[in-house]
């Protein structure tokens, strides 16, 4: 009969059998996440439990009668507070000095997820305060610390979307602004750093640079940005230096390309000597991506002098 | 393309299968549960099982009708669990299961799921499949039969089976509407 013909003939061209390109998308990571935890736990499972377990309470017992640990427990509620409250960067202190790096976070709820309390998923780390910009806060006050002004923007992006009624994927525009105030404000900017947080798992974020954890920097450029020589320079002569000083602390250059719906200038055309950053990933803690900032830090500041 | 099964890389492993299969597998999904939110939740359902049964897939199985094998148990088990649901009020399940979803994407599913489900979803389970495994994902009898776990008769004679109640089903609306017509 005709009908059962015509009808999956329409059926199967229908428009309802393609999924959403970003479901597709977001199940592929949600998935490669997923495989990471699983390989790690197998691997955990392979090394003895008891040699652990055994190594855990030995040192506790150490710790606890001869390094003074009783009066450290008192103290961690306390310490662990202060961790968190990263003074707020206060450029003002400088008002005097132009500042010469520019600091933002197109994605400024990005966090961690050893920062954040609960048992969140990778996919869920993002929170409105304990966030990235932490992370551009201490690079700021570093790059302040050792003579370079820098000025750190912490706008809540994410929250600005929700004002304005706009979607995640204007992010870029939203920070675009910012990015613009600053430069029209501050004539003397050399540099700008669009701090962002990976997605990817522990293994492909983390360095262990002579026997220190420490969170690994990308950096991002795109071929889309007008400016795509000058920004690709920029961010391989910064690579260049991180990997001569802290070899492997540095994933490299990365352009995401990709077809035309994400070819993102990422705000890249408004300076040439800009670059988006990723420093670690979800699972990395707070001291290893201090640990980058510092060194990342050090290197800025020899380029600009 | 030949998918190599290698359990120190799953990362790479699941991607492969994942990028190879996610078409095949959603479209069998959302044609059976004739519904865009329910297919998305299922499709990442079947792709976790898949990752976990790895260490469990042997050269004995094709990759193909064992990921397609698995997307009819998740499918068999939310038809069970819907049909638990559906012994209550249907609509209020429905509201609490799409409580984040924005009301045009609502409307958005119910068009596109009203389109589907008018005669796919009168046909039992075990009908409906067979149909959109030959049909709409169009395997082969023997594909399917691996995939059903069921001998190739078994798989003609459900298949035309499910011809005939869709058959019925379509011819029997447009009586119907004739009817109403002539009213």
């Amino acid at each position: 009969m005709q009908t059962v013909k015509e009808f999956l003939t329409r059926f199967k061209n229908s428009e309802a059998l393609v999924p959403r390109q970003s479901f597709v998308h977001d199940t592929k990571s949600y998935l490669k996440i997923e495989a990471a935890r699983l390989e790690r736990k197998n691997k955990v499972k392979k090394l003895s439990y008891i040699f652990f377990s055994t190594a855990a309470v030995a040192s506790f017992a150490l710790w606890l009668t001869l390094l003074g640990g009783v009066q450290t427990i008192g103290n961690t509620s306390s310490s662990l507070m202060n961790q968190f409250v990263v003074p707020f960067v206060d450029s003002s202190g400088n008002d005097d000095e132009e500042p010469l790096i520019f600091v933002y976070h197109t994605h400024s709820t990005e966090s961690y997820l050893p920062l954040l309390s609960g048992d969140k998923a990778p996919e869920a780390a993002f929170d409105d305060e304990i966030n990235v910009t932490l992370v551009g806060d201490k690079l700021a006050a570093t790059l302040e610390e050792s003579g370079v002004p820098a000025l750190h923007d912490n706008t809540n992006i994410t929250a600005e979307l929700q004002e304005r009624e706009l979607g995640y994927e204007d992010s870029y525009n939203v920070s675009r602004e910012i990015v613009d105030t600053a430069l029209k404000e501050h004539g003397e900017i050399k540099m700008i750093f669009d701090v962002h947080r990976d997605t990817q798992s522990r293994r492909n974020t983390t360095a262990t640079v002579e026997g220190v954890e420490m969170a690994q920097i990308l950096f991002i450029v795109s071929s889309s940005s007008q400016l795509y020589e000058e920004n690709l320079a920029f961010a391989t002569q910064l690579h260049d230096a991180l990997e001569a000083s802290h070899p492997g602390l540095s994933r490299g250059v990365f352009d995401p390309g990709g077809g035309p719906e994400r070819s993102n200038p990422y705000n890249l055309d408004l300076h040439p000597q800009s670059t988006l950053i990723e420093i670690g990933g979800v699972h990395n803690t707070l001291e290893e991506v201090n640990r980058s900032v510092e060194v990342l830090a050090d290197v800025i500041t020899e380029f600009i002098q | 393309m030949q998918i190599v099964i290698d359990l120190d890389n799953l990362e790479d492993t699941i991607e492969r299968i994942y990028e190879q299969y996610y078409l095949d597998v959603y479209k069998f999904l959302v044609s059976f549960t004739g519904n865009q939110s329910d297919a998305e939740d299922l499709t990442q359902d079947v792709f976790i099982r898949v990752l976990k049964s790895l260490p469990k897939f042997n050269e004995h199985y094709k990759l193909k009708t064992w990921v397609l094998s698995i997307a009819k148990h998740t499918a068999i088990d939310h038809f069970r669990k819907k049909k638990f649901y559906s012994l209550f009020e249907d609509n209020f399940f429905k509201q609490l299961l799409s409580k984040e979803k924005q009301p045009d994407e609502i409307a958005e599913n119910l068009e596109k799921r009203t389109e589907i489900n008018t005669a796919l979803t009168t046909l039992k389970p075990q009908y409906r499949m067979v149909f959109i495994l030959r049909g709409v994902n169009e395997y082969s009898i023997k594909e399917t039969a691996e995939i059903m776990d069921w001998s190739e008769a078994k798989v003609k004679v459900t298949y035309h089976r499910a011809l005939k109640k869709l058959k019925e089903e379509l011819m029997g609306k447009s009586k119907g509407v004739l009817e109403n017509a002539n009213c």
